[in-house]
């Protein structure tokens, strides 16, 4: 299964919110990462069918998906950053709903397995009504996962979630993930970084790199740094450089940062992780909410 | 297809507290048919009781000549009054001979109205030519059929029903979900659309079976076989019977409360406000009934359907003409609301 995205642009009207994106994907979890106004809500909401491109193509397996209608729908798991249900609906109500609309077969059987993989089979008489953000979450994701998509797209899906639940989420996404194409938009890149297969780094629009974890980690490697300093020092160095973190281990408190220069005669080499591929790309930290 | 259609109405049934509604539509309306009501008559209700009673039956020339006899009569009782008056003055009656003219007169009086109501009726029957001309006690289905104008409860409950249909997803933020799903936008539109127009046109039969139940409770079915144009005083209906006539209205006036629901649907997709779109719903649901006032042609009924819900339907209306005409409307309508709603996503 091969999903291509070639030369799509998204225009509106002054604004160019997709330039020229080119990119193929294949089977595996794929993490779309960039800041707010990236490109990535546009990106996704082209490929569900929500937005038309200005330009450009979107085929699967050389099948134009706006061409394959409800055959492409049928295959696509779609959670959209901002979650709506209806309030008066239980989780089961929502999940029969939805399977309704998707066509699922022995739907029964399906929505129990998925509240439990979302662990939800507890609340799931409750009125989605009354659900905390995190709960709300949780059944976004179950509505994703509804018709065994082959291929699934997260907008934001652990936005709200505690990291017990976030750390459940890596689970459902690895168990799940197999044989599907997983595109996955976040800001919090912990969240990817041990289950996605490669990133896509999106910066005003265009596509700037992509790469494995550990490919973009080894473009970097040579330009994140450890700088031993007082607490005080390291907060006012924070106050002028946005592409730094405050690390305390033994041995004193660290400013973790990426520069293509030894920033300060006391810099040590470091070790590179996703986050410094974000911060190296989009010079600013990445939000771990 | 069938079965989104039934999710869609199973939602309809949950979400728009479908039930609650159809509920309270129903029991206000019961309520409304069992308050008084008042209608004025050009008769007295208990003189045209007794001439219709005695009259009762197939309507013959010799029933027509005895009418006309006695309106003759009373004409004269009431012509001679001030002649009757003076004689009794002059001496020229005697008490006893006054007292029953007066007592005829006071007779011919009470019964004035009525007989000439029944004479003019009479020849207006014996005009018409294609139904079983009937003298019969009519009252209480005239008063039935007059109380049958538009059903304020029922455009409230479409209201209610109609337009929070299309808002639940605008409301609830539901719509990127719904829309990506498998079944595309514009058969989802259709199966929601299909959930209210259903809704409406059983809920509407409903509130007709209500005031029909409530009539039969309070007068039976007494003359219901009878040729409603013994009532409308027209040729056109055949022998169509005062029942059937009923149920074929019912029926008319259904399709046009479902028609009105597809337009609801238009005005909340398009406007995406629900208090907005309840009041312009409102208004638009009554405009017929107020331009109706001014409008003489029957042909109006075709273009501004809405115009037959204030009034039953008249000979001259080609009923299957005109629920062709409305069901053809519904399905613009609904192309119009799925293509609205599609845009709007």
């Amino acid at each position: 299964m091969e999903l291509e995205f070639k030369n799509v642009c998204k225009s509106y009207r002054s604004k160019q919110a997709l330039t020229d994106f080119s990119v193929t994907l294949q089977e595996g979890v794929h993490a779309l990462l960039g800041p707010n106004g990236a490109g990535k809500s546009t990106l996704m909401n082209i490929l569900t069918g929500l937005l038309k491109q200005t330009s450009g193509s979107v085929t699967l397996d050389g099948t134009d998906t706006d061409k394959m209608g409800a055959v492409f729908r049928g295959i696509l798991g779609f959670m959209p950053q901002e979650l709506g249900f209806y309030k008066s609906f239980s989780a089961v109500e929502t999940l029969e709903y939805y399977a309704d609309l998707r066509d699922v077969k022995d739907s029964k059987k399906r929505i129990d397995e998925l509240l439990t993989l979302v662990n939800l089979q507890e609340d799931k008489k409750r009125k989605v009504g009354g659900y905390s953000g995190g709960m709300k979450r949780r059944l976004g994701i179950a509505l994703a996962l509804l018709n065994d998509p082959k291929i699934l797209v997260l907008d934001e899906p652990t936005a709200g979630l505690d990291p017990k639940e976030r750390m459940r989420f890596r689970n459902v996404i690895s168990q799940v993930g197999f044989g599907k194409i997983v595109i996955l938009a976040t800001h919090i890149v912990s969240d990817v970084e041990s289950i996605s297969d490669d990133c896509l780094l999106l910066k005003d629009g265009r596509l700037i790199d992509k790469g494995s974890p550990d490919e973009l980690c080894v473009k970097i490697e040579d330009k994140v740094w450890d700088i031993p300093m007082t607490e005080q020092q390291a907060e006012s160095y924070l106050l002028t450089h946005s592409c730094a973190n405050i690390i305390k281990r033994e041995g004193g408190v660290f400013v973790h940062t990426v520069s293509d220069e030894k920033p300060d005669e006391k810099a040590s080499p470091a070790n590179a992780g996703l986050e410094d591929v974000y911060m190296n790309y989009f010079g600013e930290v990445t939000d771990n909410a | 297809m069938l079965r989104i259609f039934l999710t869609e109405f199973k939602k309809l049934v949950k979400i728009n507290r479908l039930p609650l509604v159809i509920l309270l539509a129903i029991t206000v309306r019961a309520v409304l048919c069992f308050l008084p009501q008042v209608h004025e008559h050009p008769y007295s209700d208990e003189v045209y009781k007794r001439y219709t009673t005695q009259l009762e039956g197939e309507l013959t020339s010799d029933k027509i000549k005895n009418l006309n006899t006695r309106l003759a009569e009373i004409d004269e009782l009431i012509a001679i009054y001030d002649e009757m008056q003076q004689s009794y003055a002059s001496g020229e009656l005697t008490l006893d001979e006054y007292s029953a003219y007066t007592e005829q007169h006071g007779k011919a009086k009470a019964e004035e109205s009525t007989v000439r109501y029944l004479c003019s009726k009479c020849e207006i029957l014996d005009g018409c030519t294609d139904f079983d001309k009937q003298i019969f006690c009519d009252t209480a289905w005239n008063d039935f059929f007059e109380d049958n104008g538009f059903d304020y409860v029922m455009l409230i409950a479409l209201l209610c029903i109609a337009v929070p249909a299309f808002d639940a997803e605008y409301s609830s933020g539901s719509f990127k979900q719904i829309i990506t799903s498998k079944r595309g936008k514009t058969q989802l539109a259709l199966s929601k659309l299909a959930a209210v127009w259903a809704a409406i046109f059983v809920l509407s039969c409903l509130m007709s079976a209500v005031m029909l139940a409530v009539f039969v409770y309070r007068n039976g079915l007494e003359y219901s076989k009878m040729p409603v144009g013994n009532i409308l005083l027209t040729d056109g209906f055949g022998d169509t019977s005062l029942i059937v006539y009923y149920l074929k209205y019912t029926l008319l006036k259904a399709l046009i409360w479902a028609m009105y629901s597809c337009l609801f649907c238009l005005i909340a997709v398009l406007f995406k406000n629900i208090t907005f779109a309840i009041i312009t719903g409102f208004i638009i649901g009554i405009t017929p009934q107020i331009i109706s006032t001014g409008v003489e042609s029957e042909r109006a009924v075709y273009y501004i359907s809405g115009i037959q819900l204030g009034k039953m339907y008249g000979a001259n209306v080609r009923l299957w003409l005109l629920a062709g005409i409305i069901l053809i409307k519904s399905v613009l309508l609904s192309v119009a609301v799925s293509m609205a709603w599609s845009k709007k996503a």
